[in-house]
């Protein structure tokens, strides 16, 4: 099982795919997650938000926003996103 | 009958605006291509932005806000027009802005206080010659929108909470297709979310529901309002094209009529010469 990770800003969708694993700053601290996480909500910190994906670590800087995480899926909804 | 010269002139005029409505339609449909590019790339942040807040209200069962409360009676209104700065694009302002006076008429007549805020010169203009003044911005650009957005969805959510309104309203036209734009009203303050119909789960929040709710809800409201600028964006750049499409074409009708007019009436006056020549060579 993977997640389903799909990062999306006003102007675009940044990068969508599937994650073996994601972690990204939370407002109350980092956090990580993994598939099968709970549901999940959280506000997000401007940071860096790393993508473990298929084809190696992918790293990208977030703006303010929050992210959602279910069982097989996280969604990061960023004010701005880029890909470093 | 019209003069040869006249005639010349007038085909020469003609062919001068043809010119000019068929630069302005290239215009039009390249800015366009980008205003469109522009809101379907913003719709999938709006889509999840919507389907999250409706998955936590499912999961809340019952969310409290004060953006989300409805007031018991609504005395005042504040009335939001999105439109464009310039015109010739056929009905696309004057269709709205008809729905708005209808509104503005009924919220009258029903003793509501009602405030105006009005972006783009037409709008302005339509209403305050209708004796609406409003509020307003213009000399919007795609670049600025972002602000434009930030501090309009800051006033209602200022304004609302401090009761300076107890209702907002937002017109403003649906990007449909090239060829369709239809003029939209939504109440965008109070809130009114839909709770998804999927199975409702419990969410972990942090750092806590009623935080993320304060977060999520102007956030929601700026994009929703954002998606309306590009929208509108977008629908008038359509407007205009296909008004200045139809413009071009009327103008090459007129351009052929014109020059059919003309060899019809040179030929005439050709004709009229011979025949006073010819009876002339007869006479003698």
């Amino acid at each position: 099982m993977a997640l389903e990770v799909r990062i999306v800003t006003p102007r675009k969708v940044v990068w969508e795919g599937v994650a073996n694993a994601v972690q990204a700053p939370g407002e109350v601290g980092e956090f990580g997650v993994l598939p099968k996480h709970i549901p999940f909500l959280t506000t997000l910190r401007p940071g860096v938000v790393t993508v473990d994906g298929a084809d190696g670590k992918l790293v990208f800087e977030v703006g303010v926003g929050f992210a959602e995480a279910g069982p097989g899926r996280v969604t990061i909804l960023a004010e701005t996103c880029e890909l470093k | 009958m019209a003069s040869l010269r006249d005639i010349r002139t007038r085909i020469a005029s003609v062919k001068s605006t043809k010119q000019i409505t068929s630069a302005m339609k290239m215009v039009a449909a390249a800015k366009l291509r980008r205003a469109t590019e522009a809101a379907t790339n913003a719709r999938p942040y709006q889509t999840a932005l919507t389907a999250t807040i409706r998955r936590v209200a499912a999961g809340a069962g019952d969310l409290s806000h004060p953006l989300l409360t409805s007031r018991p009676t609504v005395t005042r209104v504040l009335v939001v027009v999105i439109g464009s700065d310039r015109g010739l694009c056929a009905g696309f302002n004057s269709n709205r802005d008809r729905r708005v006076e209808e509104l503005l008429n009924k919220l009258k007549a029903s003793g509501k206080q009602v405030t105006l805020l009005t972006f783009g010169k037409k709008a302005r203009d339509f209403l305050k010659n209708r004796g609406w003044p409003s509020e307003n911005v213009n000399s919007l650009s795609s670049a600025t929108y972002a602000d434009a957005v930030r501090a309009l969805s800051d006033k209602l959510t200022t304004g609302f909470e401090a009761g300076e309104f107890d209702e907002a309203w937002l017109y403003y036209n649906q990007f449909k297709s090239t060829l369709t734009q239809v003029p939209t009203a939504v109440r965008v303050l109070p809130l009114s979310i839909e709770a998804a119909a999927e199975a409702s789960v419990e969410y972990t929040y942090e750092p806590n529901g009623a935080e993320i709710l304060a977060t999520l809800l102007p956030l929601y409201l700026r994009t929703m309002l954002f998606q309306a600028f590009l929208e509108n964006e977008a629908g008038e750049h359509a407007s205009r094209m296909t008004a200045m499409d139809n413009a071009t074409r009327n103008a090459s009708d007129l351009i052929g009529r014109l020059t059919l007019e003309y060899n019809r009436s040179r030929q005439a006056a050709i004709t009229r010469e011979l025949i006073e020549i010819i009876s002339g060579a007869e006479a003698l």
